[in-house]
């Protein structure tokens, strides 16, 4: 029951944004009914889940070449002191430049279509998972550690049946945070590129259907919403039994 | 059961120093198969150094022990002051897992490891995660998981200190019959002068920073002494030696 409740909102702020708009309080330029959204979606359904599921490959690619990637960066990463401090500066450097200032460049570089989509996606969703994930394997609880120790466990051992699994939540949460970037980088690379549900803005927005714009972001934030769905659906599979947190 | 006749560990001029100062030694004892040690001092003088020294887990800067050969590194048993339970396996999981480090199969252990919960009382909590038991339930499964082995040498750093009164001499009660049963070498670290003469067959006071033996008393009670042993006069006089010797001098 608890799981519908978010409904309830989005049910009041439909019904209001709707009255609002038949009593002529906002332009329909400026924001059209939620009734002629649903319209402009209707009409050109088929076009509409085409470009979504453009935008779902390519931010399913971007994100999972990112958990690919991050992964195996943050476990060296955390395994070599040395290699942190080298890497991690230009790791938080290359997160504070903005996707859509490299995206133009992106283009260049991989040309139009779906290569520059998940090369957005992917530059979008990286850090949060190189973070987190080091930031995991490196608190590891000092007295566990002692415990492996004491039981003579195997270096490998001490990765795989301690540091992973307690890193496991920070993981989690990484991948979370990503989730939503990896879809707000896909359509960032798809606005450039002219496929997607980014595209698909770009050309609503130069016709001036501002209730196709409407349409493509909630879309978009569909996409995000499976992506965030999934993420905790693995939570709840590794770590409900034993993280309080994600019991909930 | 009386303990067999074996050889001791003996434990000479060790020393251990850290960059930031303090650690133990240089400091020489031994200690005979099945006496149940118990390691006394105040904080900062290096106790549960020297456990991690005996168990291994840490190298010592100078000096030497010497095992008997029976006691190879697997026979060691160890409980910490927080338990230190993996937090994504169930008690009975925990109790196992020396056993699955070593990639041994699960079945002969297994009768084992639940025996050990039985008699501690967790019989009812082998599916419970960590975060589902209290305190002391933790502690039990640290203690059982110490023992699965059957250990000839069990190290416990603090164990109860987390615990309050009553679970604490719960514990320090299943601690004396586990101990009375198969007699492994025991050495207990403790802030608790209470504790450390109810439980032991021999104190040894550490103080000062680096930590040195400033008490090694063999205690005149037997092994399976009962509680009331707290009212008896040497019990009160070694009770203010100690203190003396721990916090008196800090006090005047």
């Amino acid at each position: 029951m608890k799981n519908l409740l978010p409904i309830i909102p989005a049910i009041f702020v439909i019904l209001i944004l709707e009255w609002l708009s038949r009593i002529g309080f906002f332009p329909v330029y400026v924001f059209p009914a939620p009734s002629a959204m649903w319209t402009a979606f209707a009409l050109d359904r088929s076009r509409f889940l085409s470009v979504s599921l453009e935008t779902l490959l390519g931010s399913t690619l971007g994100f999972s070449l990112s958990v690919g990637v991050g992964l195996l960066s943050a476990a060296m990463i955390a395994a070599s002191s040395t290699l942190r401090h080298m890497v991690l500066p230009y790791a938080v450097l290359f997160q504070t430049v903005p996707i859509i200032a490299i995206a133009p460049l992106l283009v260049i570089w991989f040309g139009y279509g779906l290569p520059t989509v998940v090369a957005a996606s992917f530059v979008a969703s990286l850090f949060p998972i190189i973070a987190n994930t080091v930031s995991g394997l490196r608190s590891t609880d000092t007295t566990l550690l002692s415990l492996f120790r004491v039981l003579r466990a195997s270096k490998l051992q001490t990765v795989f049946s301690l540091r992973l699994p307690y890193a496991l939540p920070s993981i989690l949460t990484g991948f979370r945070i990503s989730s939503g970037l990896a879809v707000i980088g896909a359509i960032v690379g798809e606005f450039v590129s002219g496929t997607g549900l980014g595209g698909l803005i770009d050309e609503s927005r130069t016709q001036q259907r501002v209730d196709r714009v409407f349409v493509a972001v909630l879309l978009g934030s569909v996409i995000g919403i499976v992506f965030f769905g999934f993420v905790q659906i693995l939570s709840k599979i590794f770590l409900s039994r034993w993280h309080p947190e994600d019991q909930k | 059961m009386e303990p067999k006749t074996e050889p001791k560990i003996v434990v000479e001029n060790v020393e251990k120093k850290y960059a930031r100062g303090g650690g133990v030694g240089p400091i020489s004892f031994e200690v005979d198969r099945g006496d149940f040690v118990a390691i006394l001092g105040g904080s900062g003088t290096g106790k549960s150094t020297l456990l991690r020294l005996l168990g291994g887990v840490e190298e010592k800067t100078s000096g030497n022990i010497r095992f008997p050969d029976t006691c190879d590194l697997a026979t060691w048993g160890f409980v910490f002051q927080d338990a230190a339970l993996l937090p994504w396996k169930n008690a009975l999981e925990n109790v196992l897992l020396p056993q699955r480090l070593r990639m041994m199969p699960k079945g002969p252990m297994l009768k084992h490891a639940l025996d050990l919960l039985t008699q501690l009382g967790l019989e009812g909590a082998r599916g419970l995660y960590p975060h589902e038991l209290s305190g002391g339930m933790k502690m039990r499964v640290s203690l059982a998981r110490a023992l699965l082995d059957e250990p000839r040498w069990l190290a416990l750093d603090e164990p109860f200190s987390a615990l309050d009164e009553p679970v604490r001499w719960a514990l320090a009660e299943d601690l004396r019959t586990l101990w009375l049963k198969s007699r492994p070498t025991v050495f207990f670290v403790t802030h608790s002068i209470l504790e450390a003469l109810t439980l032991a067959t021999r104190v040894l006071v550490i103080d000062g920073s680096p930590g040195k033996i400033v008490l090694d008393r063999r205690l005149p009670w037997p092994a399976d002494r009962t509680f009331e042993v707290r009212g008896d006069p040497e019990f009160i006089r070694l009770t203010q030696q100690i203190y003396d010797l721990v916090a008196g001098k800090r006090r005047k």
